[in-house]
């Protein structure tokens, strides 16, 4: 059973650290991270809430149930940007706005393809740490298979009575 | 790894091996590098000698942990900060697959007496491949600063692709190929466990 202080207080360490991964992805081009940091920064938060929820209210995360479908999201997003050049005759991975001109920028977010690539690494990275974490937490239907099968083998007695 | 071992061996035999294995001395800022590399080994012996798994792990995430900060001592803040979040997610993922075994087989694994006898063979290639990958990191901590064009040629490309910070440039651009395929491959291992673990649940 989860201590009530630890639910109550998972929101204020899970919404920063999201934003910090933001931070990171956005600022990567300037400075230190990338989006595969970024997306192991935020997918530790959401796995931060999926260890102290129930597992029942774990697998019921919307993070956690749509993860794979981030995961293939991320996919497309960073093949589309990678072959979308050859489209228009550019080589592959030629990213917009040219190298020298200005691009158009949201505050230090600059909106060139380089970020939009990143961040389908960073959805990549988040969609499959999180569909790790539904292999971790098993339904009970499979938690009965592994005791099922842990049951059968009751070899190694005789080293115990030797130890 | 045998082979690679026993390809780099011969080009590091085959070359001139004087100049290579000559790290020069240990200056006074390199001393918290030697510490931290020192913490390491402390940790990887903890891994080999400990019986807990828990401690295991824990010993395993303290390594990566003072490796990363080996990195940050190296000038190398972006491979620092890919250390630590690994390190922390690996250690959470490692622990997680410990938790899911019942508490019986982990008590009978380490109650189990060490296995004492060595096959020749498996000295063999841990000698062999220890040994040459010492020599390999020891030869790359002998390179002069003048020896890295290629690293000086990144920095200087980097604000071509929108970048200020070099390994942002390199991973979205001048290999964004490369990290293409990796993240493809990435996702292609999600499936193949995801249906391995459908199967199973079917069965």
């Amino acid at each position: 059973v989860t201590p009530d202080l630890l639910r109550r207080a998972t929101p204020a360490i899970v919404m920063p650290v999201l934003v910090v991964s933001l931070a990171i992805l956005f600022k990567a081009s300037d400075g230190v991270g990338d989006g595969f940091s970024a997306g192991v920064v935020a997918a530790l938060a959401l796995l931060f809430q999926v260890v102290v929820l129930e597992r029942d209210e774990a697998q019921r995360m919307i993070a956690v149930r749509a993860a794979p479908l981030v995961a293939v999201a991320g996919l497309l997003i960073v093949l589309l940007t990678a072959l979308a050049p050859v489209v228009w005759g550019a080589p592959l991975l030629s990213h917009q706005p040219e190298p020298g001109a200005s691009a158009p920028h949201l505050g230090v977010l600059k909106l060139h393809t380089a970020v939009l690539f990143d961040s389908g690494i960073f959805l990549i990275v988040v969609g499959f740490a999180l569909s790790a974490a539904r292999l971790y937490t098993p339904s009970s239907a499979t938690e009965q298979d592994i005791t099922r099968t842990e049951r059968a083998p009751p070899a190694p007695r005789r080293e115990e009575e030797r130890a | 790894m045998v082979p690679v071992s026993l390809l780099l061996g011969l080009a590091l035999l085959s070359g001139d091996a004087g100049a290579l294995f000559n790290p020069g001395p240990l200056g006074r800022s390199e001393l918290p590098q030697a510490a931290a590399l020192g913490i390491v080994l402390i940790a990887i012996v903890t891994v080999v000698l400990a019986r807990n798994h828990l401690a295991q792990i824990l010993a395993l995430s303290c390594a990566e942990y003072a490796l990363a900060t080996v990195y940050a001592f190296r000038g190398a803040p972006d491979l620092a900060l890919v250390a630590v979040v690994v390190a922390t997610l690996s250690t959470l993922f490692l622990v997680a697959l410990v938790a899911l075994f019942p508490h019986r087989v982990l008590d009978r694994q380490e109650r189990e007496p060490r296995g004492k006898r060595r096959g020749l063979q498996e000295v063999a290639v841990g000698v062999l491949v220890g040994g040459f990958s010492f020599a390999v990191v020891w030869a790359s901590l002998s390179w002069k600063e003048g020896d890295v064009k290629l690293a000086r040629t990144y920095m200087e490309l980097a604000p071509t692709a929108h970048a200020g910070d070099a390994v942002t440039a390199i991973l979205s651009d001048f290999r964004g190929l490369d990290t293409m395929a990796e993240v493809s491959v990435l996702i292609i291992a999600l499936l193949g466990i995801g249906a391995l673990m459908r199967a199973r649940r079917q069965r």
